[in-house]
């Protein structure tokens, strides 16, 4: 009974969830999840990194509507300032 | 502007390049380019401009040399320390390069001064150490629009890209991608930084330019990412903001004209 139960929530998992590469690493997040979610899930500060989605810069003020998609492959990095 | 017979043996190398040539040689002769921050980015690139035979220079910075920067900073020795950057790098470039003319400001650049500095410079390379500077240096070369081409350096990872309104307004500026507010967590002083990580970004980035004033190669649209543990450059596009403060007014009446000057091909 209790392994029917494991096995049909692991089946809305999969409904459920998506899987993206963050920073070359396999990540699987909820469906839906923006990629301002993305970051602070991440326990980062949204304000220290840029971030680049399939090969493109996604500017800051888009990430609250920008939903992630499965197999996005998305790179975080620091703002760094040093010369 | 016409090369003197030193001149064509000295960048014989350069304009035996088909993407250089007389005319190439010419155009770096005449440019006038100006280096923010003269640390270990703006000291390399400041030498290999001056090598370069570009006629005009001009180094703006207001530190001192410090013991600590001798390591990356190879313009400087000990005899420098305590000495202003810009006027220390400007004697030195003077006595090696005589062909360029070489200014030193010592000045921190703000947005109350920047326009003067600015206004004077075909093209303009963010080598500062500080977020402030680099959205003053961005926000006073987007009004006019001045091409810029920003780089910068931490640990073991940098960054850079050029921002040409005119040439690549999809691109956006600086602030497309870091915002006012953003936040740095990783600098030179507190991270600490190697010499040859410094010396890469700061030659790609003066390659940059060369490219820019010569106009030839793909320089605009893209961020160049470069990692010194992993050895691996990435590559991603730029997006403008269209609601960025800094450069959507700008950016929206280059565009309106762009549509018009369409419009009327048309006809
Ligand atoms: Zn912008």
């Amino acid at each position: 009974m209790q392994s029917i139960n494991r096995g049909d929530e692991v089946m809305e998992n999969d409904d459920l969830m998506i899987e993206l590469l963050m920073n070359d690493k396999a990540l699987v997040i909820p469906k839906g999840m923006s990629l301002a979610g993305l970051v602070t899930k991440q326990q980062i500060e949204p304000k220290s990194v840029a971030l680049v989605c399939n090969g493109e810069i996604v500017p800051r003020a888009h990430w609250q509507e920008r939903v992630c998609e499965d197999a996005d492959e998305i790179e975080i990095f620091s703002v760094v300032a040093g010369g | 502007m016409p090369l003197s017979d030193d001149e064509f043996m000295r960048y014989s190398r350069q304009i035996l390049l088909p993407e250089v040539g007389e005319l190439g040689q010419s155009a770096l002769k005449k440019a006038k380019v100006l280096i923010v921050g003269v640390g270990g980015l703006g000291q390399l690139a400041a030498q290999y401009l001056a090598a370069a035979g570009v006629g005009q220079l001009t180094l703006v910075d207001d530190d001192r040399v410090e013991r600590s920067n001798l390591p990356r900073q190879l313009l400087f020795d000990d005899k420098d320390i305590g000495e202003y950057k810009s006027s220390r790098a400007r004697d030195k470039l003077m006595q090696r390069y005589p062909n360029s003319e070489i200014n030193g400001i010592i000045k921190r650049l703000s947005l109350d001064n920047a326009s003067g500095i600015i206004e004077w410079a075909d093209i303009v390379l963010d080598c500062s150490d500080n977020l402030v500077t680099r959205h003053h240096v961005n926000q006073t070369c987007v009004s006019f629009p001045t091409p810029l081409v920003t780089a910068s350096v931490a640990h073991f990872s940098g960054f850079l890209f050029a921002v040409d309104l005119k040439q690549a307004p999809d691109a956006g500026c600086y602030a497309c991608l870091f915002p006012q507010d953003s936040i740095v967590t990783k600098s030179c002083s507190t991270a600490g930084v190697l010499g040859p990580m410094v010396g890469t970004l700061a030659s790609i980035q003066t390659l940059m330019v060369i490219n820019l004033l010569l106009g030839v190669g793909k320089v605009c649209g893209k961020l160049l990412r470069f990692n010194g543990l992993e050895f691996k450059w990435r590559e991603a596009s730029l997006s403008r903001n269209p609601k960025c403060p800094v450069c959507a007014g700008v950016i929206n009446p280059l565009l309106l004209d762009a549509q018009k000057e369409v419009c009327h091909a048309e006809y």
